[in-house]
């Protein structure tokens, strides 16, 4: 990908991308005796794509981009938990996959953790700290959506490549 | 940047991790210590002691702004303290109508309104007979039978008369006179319960003498519990647990206060159409009601009604209670989550 | 074709091993610390003595003087009102105190002695 022209429109892409799987995820009903905000974290599969694939410019714009979409459609306190944890979740994943060359699994499952740990600070920030409770129960729950997303990705990213390769 | 993980050692990744997870769980512990243990506050004030326990921000300031709320509410509700709203009412009787503070008005309305259903079981113009009888000191004293009969005529809850739109009030006869001992524990735990409300804490309870008031939610969002004591004190947990998610308990027990006087045993709650301590086979009467004032205001009534006739009057005022008699038998009358530990009492249910 | 990042790594085990270890310390914090209880004994609302319960050995007697007068005793686990110069002697019927969240009060001394720590009986308060 040498046109910058390109990479932006390809980034905008992945974002429009991101933001659409997120407003799918909505549209699922809510997990029964789950903890407010356990998620799939199907758009977090287009974040690490990013973030491998593409660069950390784009993926952060990508975490941006879902943040933004959130704040507009569901509230500022949505909006300011999507983005802390769309960003650190990129941040971690970047640097587990690009920089310190974890395996697809770890990184995605490190990167879910993330996300859920910002979101929960955000949250204990806003409204009181008794949402803690959950951490272990999100602890839990993100390593295996995490894990989730890394195997998805294990099966999409060859013939990915293989298409931004061209 | 080339910084790949060759040129970094695992140990260097296992140490950075391991660092992580420790201030981590270091952060999560300082969190959780907070949230689970909840601030206790202890006082006196209403001629008892004073309980707190809050959780949630501000909880420490809440709980002062209460208890000096509690003791405003003292100093104009005690008839013992000098230019209390109560002692002037009282010093006034028989003369004019004199303008108090709306909370002892509140609170005068409260004690009619109780003291209207129950004809007088409880009744707020006791002063009379129980200055005489002076469970309250440190010497309480059986009065001369004549004496209880020449004042027992000044007992009668018709004798005051509240405005309630002019924040006014009045003792009809010289020689009445209000004693709010039997409300004002329930009427402070309304205070603080108003309190916690305006503060933004996520729960809190208070206990002022036998009077129970639960405000919120705990951190596990489990409801109150609040134990039953057994009037032997046989059992340390108390007779058994009752469940609260809000409002108020209060209970009135023979127990409390008493004093022996050649082989008989005299107990605080005094019957107002007899001047002496009530007799209707119950050890203790326990009523859960929204309002902590009419709660202990009816545990008081019921005391003195029995059984029989505090149905209708708990089924008027939506209350529920539990009475707990000498033969060892608790009676539970209306809705009421009762979990009973000690095994010396039976227990029965009763509709309202 | 393979992609340029393996699904596994060995290194990966890591990710997973910090976060057992975050599950299971957020689930230990679930379970109500059982803690030390202490007693504190409090006279005219100012604390007099503070003590944890289980660091006693020998049974003690404590006598506050005033007014009237109230004798506590300190066991090894235990601590309770054994006299008091009260009428009522509500204080000394109420018995001994082994757990948090216990209290026994003598009103007419204004002294009180309850034991604080991490409330695991289950009840937050008591009438009558």
């Amino acid at each position: 990908m040498k046109s910058s022209a390109k990479f932006v429109a390809f980034t905008g892409i992945l974002a429009a991308l991101a933001v659409v799987l997120s407003l799918l995820e909505n549209l699922l009903p809510p997990i029964p005796g789950m903890p407010p905000g356990a998620k799939l974290g199907l758009s977090n599969i287009v974040s690490m794509y990013a973030a491998g694939c593409v660069g950390f410019f784009p993926a952060m714009t990508v975490a941006l981009a879902k943040g933004l979409f959130a704040f507009l459609t569901r509230g500022v306190t949505a909006g300011l938990m999507s983005t802390a944890g769309g960003l650190f979740s990129t941040l971690i994943v970047w640097l587990l996959l690009k920089k310190l060359r974890f395996g697809l699994l770890g990184a995605s499952a490190a990167g879910a953790l993330a996300h859920n740990a910002a979101q929960l600070m955000i949250a204990c920030l806003l409204t009181s700290s008794a949402v803690l409770y959950y951490a272990p129960i999100l602890v839990l729950l993100g390593t295996a959506s995490g894990t989730l997303t890394g195997l998805v990705l294990g099966v999409l990213l060859p013939p990915l490549e293989k298409l931004q390769r061209r | 940047m080339k910084l790949s993980l060759s040129s970094v050692k695992k140990w260097t990744v296992v140490a950075a991790a391991l660092t992580v997870l420790l201030a981590a769980i270091l952060v999560s512990q300082l969190f959780f210590s907070k949230t689970s243990a909840g601030y206790e506050a202890t006082a006196w004030a209403m001629g008892s002691y004073v309980q707190q326990t809050l959780y949630g921000d501000g909880a420490e300031d809440t709980a002062t702004d209460v208890s000096s709320a509690i003791t405003e509410l003292e100093n104009l509700i005690s008839w013992r303290v000098a230019d209390s709203d109560i002692e002037k009412l009282n010093s006034a009787a028989g003369t004019e109508w004199l303008e108090l503070d709306e909370r002892t008005i509140d609170v005068l309305e409260e004690a009619l309104s109780v003291a209207e259903a129950t004809d007088g079981a409880y009744d707020p113009t006791i002063l009379p007979i129980s200055a005489l009888w002076n469970f309250d000191s440190d010497e309480p004293t059986l009065p001369e039978k004549e004496k209880i009969t020449s004042l027992l005529p000044y007992v009668g809850y018709e004798f005051l008369r509240i405005n309630t739109e002019e924040n006014t009030a009045s003792l009809r006869n010289h020689g009445n006179g209000v004693d709010l001992g039997g409300i004002g524990k329930g009427a402070a735990c309304d205070t603080a319960l108003e309190i916690y409300q305006e503060s933004g804490i996520d729960g809190g309870i208070i206990a002022v003498g036998g009077s129970v008031g639960v405000y919120g939610s705990k951190p596990d969002g489990s409801a109150w519990r609040i134990s039953v004591r057994d009037p032997e004190g046989k059992a340390e947990d108390g007779l058994g647990v009752l469940s609260l998610k809000e409002g108020c308990v209060s209970t009135s027990g023979s127990y409390e206060k008493t004093f022996t006087e050649d082989g008989v045993t005299y107990h605080h709650l005094l019957d107002a159409k007899t001047g002496y301590p009530a007799e209707s086979g119950l050890v203790s009467v326990t009523v859960v009601h929204e309002s902590g004032a009419i709660s202990d205001a009816l545990a008081t009534a019921c005391f003195v009604l029995g059984i029989e006739d505090s149905l209708p009057v708990l089924k008027e005022f939506g209350a529920s209670a539990l009475f707990i008699d000498e033969e060892h038998h608790i009676t539970i009358a209306g809705e009421m989550e009762f979990e009973q530990i000690s095994t010396d009492y039976t227990v029965s249910r009763q509709t309202l | 074709m393979k992609s340029q990042f393996p699904l596994f790594r060995k290194r990966d085990i890591l990710v997973f091993l910090v976060a057992a270890v975050l599950a299971i310390a957020g689930f230990l914090q679930w379970i109500p610390k059982s803690g030390t209880p202490v007693a504190v004994i409090e006279q005219n609302g100012k604390e007099i003595r503070r003590v944890e319960l289980s660091s006693i050995t020998q049974p003690e007697t404590i006598v506050l003087e005033g007014e009237i007068s109230v004798t506590v005793l300190l066991e090894p686990g235990q601590v309770s009102i054994v006299h008091s110069d009260c009428p009522d002697q509500i204080c000394v019927n109420t018995g001994a105190l082994t757990r948090p969240g216990q209290s026994a009060v003598c009103l007419p001394a204004r002294v009180s002695v309850r034991i604080v720590g991490e409330n695991n009986s289950g009840i937050d308060g008591m009438t009558g």
